[in-house]
C-alpha cells in the first residue's frame, strides 16, 4: 500500500543540497559512536600535547573533579528529558551548602542531620520551581531566572555574606573519602547515574518523563497528569544540584554563597552534548556521561597544559555552542 | 534558467509579460498552464506519478481527490513551492522552471494555499498589501494612505467589505479567507490557484467567492480550483480532473460527467464497498448528556450513546463540535448540566479521570495531539495503559512487548516491527495506532474526531471496519465529523450542531446532505 503521510516537506525541496548537510545529519544521529570519537580525540591530542596527561593518577583526578557535574548533569538530563528546563540549579546547590553550613554551626546539629536539612532546602526550592511554572503557568527559562537570583540572595542572607569553613570529620566522608581506592565524589555520581538510568528505563516514571517531553498535549490526552509530573521534575532536578552542592562543600572544606557560580552552564552543556534534546523527548544517561567526561578531559587537559585558566570559560562556552548545534542539527535547525 | 526568469520578467504589468510570448508560441487554443508527467518523490513515498493537466484560459478548473491523493503537491510544484523530481511545467507556452513563489507571482500565478499564510498581528490592510506595499515620498518608508487606498480598491472589486484597521488574527475565518485571496489580487493574476478555498466560508461567502471567481474567469484569468466537496464542482467548475494516489485518473468537461462517476474515480471503489457497516441492535446506556452547557458556549447539549452504535455529529466551523468533544473528554470543563457514564454522573472530569471511566478520545490533529512522535509504535500503543504493564514502579518489558505486538497484528498495522519509530507509519497505520491505544485501555466509549482525516484511500475502509468491528464487540463512538458521506454511510444516528446547540438528530434512513446542511446552518 502506497503510504502517503510521511517525511518532513523540506526533504523534497532539498534534495540537491543533499550532500554535506545531511551527511553530518547522519553521523549526528548515531551520537554514540560520534561523542565517543570525540573523546578518544581530545585525549589522544592532550596525551600528546604532555605526557603527564595519560597517566592513571591524572585520570583519577579526572574522574574526582566532574563528580560534581556528572551528579548535577543527571537531574538536569531528567529534566530536560520531560521538557523541563532549569536555570537555577548553581544557586540552588550554594543554599544547600550554605544551609547545611550553618545548620551545622548554629543550630548544633550533627553533620548527617545537617546534610539533610540542606538538601530539603534545595528540595524545597525545586518545588517552589515547580510551584511557579504549573500553578502560575511561567515559562521555566524565565521563572528559574528568576528564582536563581532569588536563591542566590538566599544564599548569601543566610551566609551573611561570609564564606564558613567547617574542620569537622564528619563533613569529609561525602567529598574526600576513599572506597576501595575509589574517591567519593566519583562513587556518588556513580550511584546517581545509575539509579538515574534505572529510573528512565525501566520505571513508569521513566517512560512518562519521556512522553511529556515528546509531547505534552498527548501526554495529558493519554491520561497523564502532566503538571504534577512537571513538579515531580523539578524537585528530582534540585535534588540532584544540592546533592552536587553538598559534594562541593565537602571537597572545599567550606561554604561559600557563591561556590558554584556559572557552573549551570557546563551543567547544561554536558547533557545537551551528551544528547538530550533541548525540546525535550531524547536523551540517555549513559550519553551524558560521555558528555560530562568531555567537559572534564578539556578542562583538565588545558590545565595540565598550563592554558591561561581565563580561557577555560572561553571554552565552556564554545562547548555549549557546539554542544546545541549538533543538536539542532538532529532536530532540523533554528528556522 | 531561473536566473532567466528573472531577467525576463522584470517586476511589472503582467499584460506585458504575457504579451512578451509570441501569439504562435501557444500551442493548443490557449492553453496557458501545462503540466507534463510531473512525478513527485519524497523519502518513501512517489506523491505524485506522472501526471499530466492542462489549464485552458478563463476556465475554471477543478481538480478532486481524496486526502493524500496529491492535489496539494501538484499545485505546490507549479507555485514553485517544491521542486518536482520530473516532469515539466509549461507556462504560456514556453517551459518554465519556477524556483520559488516570488517567481512565480512575477509570472503571474498565484496560489492560496488550504493552510492559511496570514501575520496575525499585522491588521488586514497590511496582510493584503503584504509584499508590495507601496512606497513614500521616503525611500524605504512605506505609505499607509497609498496600502489604506490599495487594499480598498481591491475590496470594492470583489465587492466584500471588511474592517481594514482589524488584526488579521482577530478576524473570522471566512473573512481571513478574503484577506488571503485579496492578497493575492495586488499582483496582475493571470493563473489563480486555490487550495480547499471554501473549508471556512458560509453560504453567502461561498457565493460571492464564486461570483468573484466568475468575474475574473470571464476576463481571461485562468482558475485552478481544488476541492473534495463534489457539488461545488458542478456548482462553479468548467472541467474536471480526478488525482487518485499521486496518478491522474482523468480529466473531463464538467458537464460530460456526474457525481457518482466523480466520486467512483476518486475512490476507486462503489459507494456501497467504501462503507463497511453491519447494523446492529444498539444495547446498554453507555453515555448520557443531560443539558450539558460549557462558559465557552455550549447549551443544551442532550443526547445518549449506546454500546454497539455509532452516534455521529455533524456541524460546521464554529458549530460546537469540536468544544463538545473536549468537553466530553474533561479537556474543557463542563459548566452546567450532567454528564452520566454508565448511568453514573461524573463531576469535575479530567483526561486522566476520563480514561478511568472508560472512555476514550481520538483528536483531529494526530500529529500534535495523540502521537508521541519521538516514541515507537509500541511505546505509543501501550502509554495510555502503563498500570497493567507495571510491577510496582517498574515496566514488564516482555508483557509490553507481546501486548503491542498482538495490537499490530489485530489491528493490521502496517510497519516493520513495533520497536519501529512512530514517525515512519502513513497516516492510516498511526491512526490505527491511536486506536490501538485506547483499546488498551479497555475503552468502551471512544471518541473520535475526523477519523480518516490525512488517511488514503485504501486505509479509510480500513478504518471504518476497524470502527464496525468494535461496535459489534460492545463499544459506543461518538464520531464528530465535517466528512457528510462518512457520517451518512455509517452512523446510527447523527447529531447536527449549530451555534453551541444541538439542532437535530436524525436516524441513519432519514437523514441526507440537504436536511443535515440546513440542520447545521439553522440559528439554535
Amino acid at each position: 500500500m502506497r503510504q502517503m503521510s510521511r517525511g518532513s516537506q523540506s526533504a523534497g525541496a532539498s534534495q540537491e543540497k543533499r550532500s554535506l548537510v545531511e551527511n553530518i545529519r547522519r553521523l549526528a544521529a548515531k551520537e554514540a559512536v560520534a561523542l565517543l570519537i570525540a573523546l578518544i580525540l581530545l585525549i589522544a591530542a592532550f596525551s600528546t600535547a604532555d605526557p603527564n596527561f595519560a597517566t592513571v593518577r591524572n585520570t583519577v583526578n579526572i574522574a574526582r573533579s566532574v563528580g560534581v557535574l556528572g551528579i548535577s548533569a543527571t537531574g538536569v538530563t531528567i529534566g530536560l528529558i520531560g521538557g523541563v528546563f532549569d536555570l537555577s540549579i548553581a544557586s540552588v546547590a550554594d543554599l544547600a551548602s550554605v544551609v547545611t553550613v550553618m545548620a551545622y554551626l548554629q543550630m548544633g546539629l550533627s553533620p548527617n542531620i545537617a546534610m539533610l536539612m540542606g538538601l530539603t532546602a534545595g528540595m524545597g526550592c525545586g518545588l517552589l520551581n515547580g510551584i511557579i511554572v504549573t500553578r502560575f503557568r511561567i515559562n521555566p527559562i524565565i521563572a528559574t531566572l528568576g528564582t536563581a537570583g532569588i536563591f542566590r540572595g538566599m544564599a548569601f542572607l543566610v551566609s551573611g555574606g561570609l564564606s564558613h569553613a567547617v574542620g569537622s570529620a564528619g563533613f569529609r566522608w561525602l567529598g574526600r573519602s576513599r572506597l576501595l581506592g575509589i574517591p567519593s565524589p566519583v562513587i556518588i555520581m556513580g550511584i546517581v547515574m545509575l539509579l538515574g538510568y534505572v529510573i528512565l528505563r525501566y520505571s513508569r516514571f521513566g517512560r512518562h518523563t519521556y512522553a511529556v517531553g515528546g509531547n505534552p498535549v498527548a501526554s495529558r490526552l493519554a491520561g497523564i497528569n502532566v503538571d504534577r509530573h512537571r513538579l515531580y521534575l523539578f524537585v528530582l532536578i534540585s535534588f540532584c544540584a544540592s546533592l552536587g552542592g553538598l559534594v562541593l562543600l565537602s571537597k572545599l572544606g567550606t561554604a561559600l554563597p557563591n561556590a558554584a557560580a556559572g557552573t549551570e552552564l557546563d551543567t547544561i552543556a554536558a547533557a545537551i552534548l551528551g544528547g538530550t534534546a533541548l525540546a525535550g523527548g531524547g536523551g540517555t544517561i549513559q550519553g551524558t556521561l560521555v558528555g560530562v567526561l568531555i567537559l572534564g578531559t578539556l578542562r583538565n587537559g588545558l590545565v595540565i597544559n598550563n592554558v591561561n585558566p581565563y580561557w577555560q570559560e572561553i571554552t565552556s562556552g564554545i562547548a555549549l555552542i557546539i554542544a546545541v548545534a549538533i543538536d539542532r542539527l538532529r532536530s532540523g535547525g533554528y528556522r | 534558467m531561473t536566473r532567466r526568469v528573472r531577467q525576463q520578467h522584470p517586476p511589472g504589468r503582467i499584460e506585458d509579460v504575457a504579451a512578451s510570448y509570441a501569439a504562435d508560441r501557444l500551442m493548443d487554443e490557449q492553453v496557458i498552464l501545462r503540466a507534463e508527467h510531473i512525478t513527485m518523490d519524497f523519502p518513501g513515498v512517489r506523491a505524485l506519478n506522472e501526471v499530466d493537466f492542462a489549464l485552458h484560459r478563463g476556465e475554471i478548473h477543478a481538480i478532486v481527490g481524496e486526502n493524500g491523493a496529491g492535489k496539494s503537491t501538484l499545485i505546490k510544484i507549479i507555485g514553485g513551492v517544491y521542486r518536482s523530481t520530473s516532469g515539466r511545467v509549461v507556462l504560456y507556452g514556453e517551459e518554465t522552471r519556477i524556483g520559488d513563489p516570488r517567481e512565480a507571482q512575477i509570472l503571474g500565478v498565484r496560489v492560496i494555499h488550504q493552510e492559511l499564510n496570514l501575520l496575525p498581528l499585522l491588521t488586514a490592510a497590511e496582510n493584503i498589501c503584504l509584499g508590495n506595499l507601496p512606497g513614500g515620498r521616503i525611500p524605504g518608508s512605506v505609505s499607509w494612505r497609498e496600502l489604506k487606498r490599495e487594499a480598498e480598491k481591491i475590496l470594492s472589486r470583489m465587492q466584500v467589505r471588511l474592517d481594514l484597521e482589524t488584526p488579521a488574527g482577530r478576524l473570522s475565518a471566512g473573512e481571513q479567507q478574503i484577506v488571503e485571496i485579496a492578497q493575492a489580487l495586488t499582483t496582475d493574476v493571470r493563473i489563480l490557484i486555490m487550495d480547499e478555498p471554501t473549508a471556512a466560508l458560509n453560504r453567502s461567502e461561498v457565493q460571492k467567492l464564486f461570483d468573484l471567481l466568475r468575474g475574473m474567469a470571464k476576463e481571461g484569468v485562468g482558475i485552478v480550483y481544488i476541492t473534495h466537496r463534489i457539488s461545488e464542482v458542478f456548482e462553479i467548475a468548467d472541467r474536471v480532473t480526478v488525482l487518485r494516489d499521486g496518478v491522474c485518473i482523468g480529466s473531463m468537461l464538467v458537464k460530460e460527467t456526474n457525481e457518482n462517476e466523480l466520486i467512483q474515480m476518486m475512490v476507486g471503489r462503489t459507494l456501497d464497498e467504501m462503507y463497511p457497516r453491519k447494523w446492529g441492535e444498539p444495547t446498554e446506556v453507555l453515555l448520557e448528556a443531560v443539558n450539558l452547557s460549557t462558559k465557552d458556549g455550549l447549551e443544551d447539549i442532550c443526547f445518549t450513546l449506546r454500546a454497539g452504535e455509532i452516534l455521529g455529529v455533524y456541524g460546521l466551523m464554529g458549530s460546537g463540535r469540536s468544544r463538545l468533544s473536549r468537553a466530553l473528554f474533561g479537556v474543557a470543563p463542563i459548566g452546567g448540566g450532567e454528564l452520566l457514564v454508565h448511568g453514573q454522573p461524573v463531576s469535575s472530569l479530567t483526561p486522566h479521570g476520563a480514561r478511568r471511566l472508560g472512555l476514550g478520545y481520538l483528536p483531529s490533529d494526530r500529529k500534535a495531539e495523540a502521537l508521541i512522535m519521538p516514541f515507537s509504535v509500541r511505546k505509543n500503543l501501550t502509554i495510555a495503559n502503563l498500570d497493567k504493564y507495571s510491577r510496582g514502579p517498574f515496566l514488564a518489558d516482555s508483557e509490553e512487548m507481546a501486548s503491542a505486538r498482538d495490537w499490530v497484528d489485530a489491528l493490521r498495522i502496517s510497519t516493520p516491527s513495533v520497536e519501529a519509530s512512530i514517525a515512519s507509519l502513513s497516516g492510516g497505520s498511526q491512526q490505527k495506532v491511536i486506536v490501538g491505544r485506547w483499546l488498551d485501555a479497555r475503552t468502551r466509549v471512544l471518541i473520535v474526531n475526523e477519523p480518516t482525516r490525512g488517511i488514503d484511500v485504501g486505509a479509510k475502509l480500513d478504518i471504518y471496519r476497524l470502527l464496525d468491528d468494535l461496535c459489534r464487540s460492545g463499544v459506543g463512538v461518538l464520531m464528530f465529523s465535517s466528512e457528510m458521506p462518512e457520517l451518512l454511510a455509517m452512523a446510527d444516528r447523527i447529531l447536527v450542531m449549530s451555534s453551541g446547540r444541538i439542532t437535530g438528530e436524525l436516524a441513519h434512513g432519514q437523514a441526507n446532505q440537504e436536511i443535515l446542511f440546513e440542520r447545521a446552518i439553522a440559528r439554535g
